[in-house]
């Protein structure tokens, strides 16, 4: 039987290769003893770089255990500790994982644990659930923790907005230099900038094949090549993946390959994904002949507003400008663009049990679209990584449900 | 001359249902049995049995939809369709006009809103929770320690109502301990077992100008008939053999579907309910 998950793509090899270059580096610095900062998805990691730290990103590690489904097995430990099962399932399955002295980098990277922290960097500009992880693992360590605190809900990305963020990353910048392998290097810092940039506007384009018909890839490809945008930002090794991919990815929209053979349905993926389920539900969606278009988990993740010449306000702004950290409003008119624009005909919003910050189907906003723009809407109940909250038969009525009434309004 | 004969078949999980239509819609043949654990085995009979009242033999079925948790096991369904699109074509094919059809089945329970042309217009399920499901009722009336079949009798014994939550299937039995260290008697505490199912219907918004019951709960404790009544203060009727609903649905889009799977797949247009939402 023919594979039905996703894009058979020729990056896959160079994405194996290049993920385990990152994390044998880490693996090197690790055991003799080089600085590591662990970061925050979108985090100052540009910073970071500036000061000459290997970077680790514990969500990265988090989206592994639950895509493993190792989560569903360690989390309990962390719940042992306090930590509720009704917060970040990234937290309770990456601190469990901890506890448990377990980690799926030893099987993909032999890893046997993840790497020593030097530092850790937190910006909640995601949610403030980032700032309690990293402080239990500052707490547990005896590592300093220091942090970015974003205002939230924007409608606009103000200039008062800009300046109370640069103004925290410069004094983050001079207590960086207390800890820092090097010192503070302007260059650097602007060519982890330039690299951010470009990599990020790469990425953009990348994802911006998907909207040509039939999609050359889907969101389960997406999911698994943003990983050099997360944990490789600010790194000329990022650039050269995105560029090869962006090749190899307009070469199959100039043959008109599908991801999705015989595709007739596009949509529009709103929320986290279900780490432990992308194969099962891109197994479903492609024998549907649905194709994940655009989500925004991957698409706004698109960090092009970094700025060399005037680094504190740039990265301020990018980091602001993320889509959880805007408001309501922003969300729906930028999930309603977006979906236009990759010619998704229906939206599924996943209302991620443990991650609110990034489910936006609980304040009205799937029957405010439905209602606005005509568009089927879905609520698909389940969770990033708590293999608890999700039930893939009982989701499959609801989908089947969706693809019908997308069906009906294709007509 | 060759004669056209259609059917659906709904495998739910506890049952599974068929029904086989003439060229003109009319209803030959319905069964249904237990569907255990062999989901193939379950539809096939009920197809046999349907067929054998219809007259017609399987292999003479010119097209069979199946539906519910075990559609994908019925051996010679030339489709699919969701358990809602089915009920909502069954419901209109019995009533014929704007409802809310309520299916109340073993693990999970729906409303559908139909207009006064058979359209679906939306749909709601229950969370992922027994709570308001054939399963509460079998769990309660455990702790209970009566048997499923009398529950409603003993419901229809009292009109005091005793309060139980609808939050969650297995503190709803432990909550029936407390109430009968409370004083409530078993025919107050199986009103409320009833009562609390009511109210898990009420929240998916049921409305007027009827709401039509489906599923096998409704078929197996008609009480409840009553108490959605008293609880929603609208109109409610009982469809026609309320279990095969989704199976009598499923055959008139047989009839009504294309020609395959895949052409059906391509000519979806042709089906004569449509979505609004």
């Amino acid at each position: 039987m023919a594979d039905l998950v996703g894009a058979q793509l020729q990056s896959n090899g160079r994405l194996k290769a290049l993920m385990a270059e990152y994390f044998g580096q880490l693996k090197v610095a690790d055991e003799g003893g080089a600085p590591v900062a662990w970061c925050t998805s979108v985090g100052p990691a540009e910073l970071l770089r500036a000061f000459g730290f290997q970077v680790y990103f514990p969500e990265n590690h988090g989206a592994m255990l639950g895509a493993t489904r190792m989560a569903g097995k360690v989390m309990a430990a962390a719940h042992g500790v306090g930590y509720s099962q009704d917060i970040c399932s990234y937290l309770t399955s990456d601190i469990g994982a901890f506890l448990s002295g377990v980690t799926p980098l030893a099987k993909a990277y032999g890893m046997e644990a993840v790497p020593r922290p030097s530092v850790l960097v937190y910006n909640t500009n995601q949610c403030r659930e980032v700032k309690d992880w990293f402080e239990w693992y500052g707490r547990t360590l005896g590592v300093p923790t220091l942090g970015i605190h974003s205002p939230g809900q924007l409608d606009q990305v103000t200039p008062e907005a800009i300046e109370l963020v640069a103004a925290q990353l410069e004094h983050l910048r001079d207590a960086l230099a207390l800890l820092a392998p090097r010192p503070f290097d302007p260059a650097a810092l602007a060519e982890a900038l330039d690299h951010s940039r470009e990599a990020a506007i790469l990425w953009g384009r990348c994802l911006q094949t998907a909207a040509r018909t039939p999609a050359p890839w889907v969101f389960s490809d997406h999911t698994i090549h943003m990983a050099p945008i997360v944990v490789l930002r600010g790194t000329s090794e990022a650039v050269a993946y995105y560029k090869g991919l962006l090749a190899e990815l307009e070469a199959l929209c100039a043959s008109g390959t599908a991801a999705v053979p015989g595709e007739r349905f596009r949509i529009y993926w709103e929320g986290m994904p279900i780490w432990g389920q992308l194969r099962p539900l891109a197994e479903l969606f492609a024998s549907h002949r649905a194709a994940l278009v655009a989500s925004t988990y991957c698409n706004s993740w698109v960090l092009d507003e970094l700025d060399s010449s005037d680094p504190w306000r740039a990265m301020a702004r990018a980091y602001l400008s993320i889509f959880i950290c805007r408001s309501e409003g922003y969300k729906q008119e930028y999930i309603v663009r977006t979906a236009h624009e990759f010619g998704a005909g229906g939206v599924i919003f996943h209302d991620s049990k443990t991650c609110p910050h990034n489910s936006n189907s609980r304040f009205g906003m799937p029957q405010r679209i439905r209602a606005t723009e005509g568009l089927p809407v879905l609520v698909l109940e389940g969770d990033l990584n708590d293999p608890r909250c999700f039930a893939l038969e009982e989701s499959r009525v609801r989908l089947e449900v969706f693809l019908e009434q997308m069906e009906d309004a294709l007509g | 001359m060759s004669v056209d004969f259609f059917a659906g078949v709904d495998v739910g999980s506890s049952y599974a249902k068929a029904a086989v239509l003439g060229a003109q819609g009319e209803l030959l043949g319905k069964a249904l049995c237990p569907t255990g654990l062999d989901l193939k085995g379950a539809g096939l009979t009920a197809l046999t049995q349907a067929c054998a009242e219809a007259g017609v033999p399987v292999e003479g079925l010119s097209r069979t939809v199946s539906t519910g948790y075990g559609r994908d096991e019925v051996a010679g369904a030339t489709r699919t369709r969701s358990e809602i699109f089915c009920l909502a074509r069954g419901a209109f094919a019995a009533l014929g006009r704007a409802m809310t059809v309520v299916d109340i089945g073993g693990q999970d329970s729906k409303i559908i809103y139909v207009d006064d042309r058979g359209r679906r217009l939306d749909y709601r399920m229950n969370r992922k929770c027994a709570a308001g499901t054939g399963a509460f009722l079998e769990i309660v009336a455990l702790r209970m320690g009566v048997p499923l079949e009398n529950l409603g009798a003993l419901a229809e014994q009292t009109r005091e109502v005793a309060p139980l939550s609808s939050f969650c299937s297995v503190f709803a039995a432990t909550e029936v301990l407390d109430l009968l260290r409370k004083g409530y008697g078993p025919p107050a505490i199986a009103r409320g077992v009833y009562r609390s199912v009511a109210q898990r219907v009420v929240d998916m918004g049921p409305r007027g100008p009827v709401v039509a019951m489906a599923g096998g709960v409704v078929a197996h404790h008609p009480v409840l008939l009553e108490i959605l009544r008293e609880t929603l203060g609208l109109e409610v009727v009982a469809l026609s053999s309320p279990q095969l609903v989704g199976a009598l649905g499923a055959a008139h889009l047989a009839r009504e579907d294309g020609p395959s799977t895949e052409e059906s797949l391509e000519g979806e247009g042709s089906a004569t309910m449509r979505e609004e939402a």
